[in-house]
């Protein structure tokens, strides 16, 4: 078998361009089809990752704005029984005060009553006193019992 | 105290012996024994003394008008 080195240089050149021209419209493409897809992956578990620790922080901001929530409820909750409770006490105060200070309005009153009828009662007692001691003065006293009466008198305005 | 008139006021005369007292008591009272005798019966009984505005009311018709005022 002969060796014939111009077709060998042929088949060379032959496969350099070959070999050139599928590097150049085979292989850049498809190995650039491939990083595309690549990046496009490591990109979709990117954003993965990401919705996922969203999607923690958000439960465990909904965990703690719930658990928020139901303290502040029961704050608001306790608030407003203490609230009702001292509203309460404060209504009984009040009404208690009330009711005392009507009573001892109309015992005052009852009083007041009391005492213009024992005045009034004194008043008439008096009068009937005067009217009968000026009758029985003016008629039975004797002189003696005048100067009795004088002497008696003369008494307390030394002692006054 | 000095006063210009005193009047000693009763339903009857005053004895002697009633004037001595006045006299006394007015002495000790208004530093004078000096007096005017007044026969009042509506003092009912008992004596009265005026002393210018002052009056000492002791007669029974001033025990009743107190009890009156009651």
């Amino acid at each position: 078998m002969d060796i014939k080195l111009d077709q060998i240089i042929f088949q060379i050149i032959n496969f350099g361009v070959v070999f050139g021209a599928l590097t150049y419209f085979l292989y850049k493409p498809v190995t650039k089809l491939l990083e595309e897809r690549a990046q496009k992956v490591a990109d979709a578990e990117k954003a993965t990752a990401h919705a996922l620790r969203e999607k923690d922080e958000i439960e465990s901001l909904k965990g703690k704005t719930k658990s928020q929530a139901e303290k502040d409820a029961a704050k608001v909750l306790e608030k407003a029984k203490e609230q009702a409770a001292q509203l309460k006490k404060e209504l009984e105060k009040q009404a208690k005060d009330e009711i005392r200070s009507e009573k001892e309005k109309a015992m005052k009153s009852l009083e007041a009553e009391k005492a213009s009828m024992a005045r009034e009662m004194q008043k008439e007692f008096a009068q009937a006193v005067y009217a009968v001691a000026e009758k029985l003065l003016g008629k039975a006293v004797d002189k003696k019992a005048h100067a009795d009466l004088i002497d008696k008198s003369l008494k307390e305005l030394a002692k006054a | 105290m000095s006063v210009h008139t005193i009047v000693v006021e009763s339903v009857i005369p005053l004895s002697a012996e009633q004037k001595k007292d006045i006299a006394a008591l007015l002495k000790k009272k208004f530093g004078t024994e000096k007096f005017v005798e007044r026969i009042n019966p509506d003092i009912l009984g008992g004596v009265r003394i005026l002393a210018d505005s002052t009056q000492y009311d002791a007669s029974l018709a001033g025990k009743l008008q107190q009890l009156r005022n009651l």
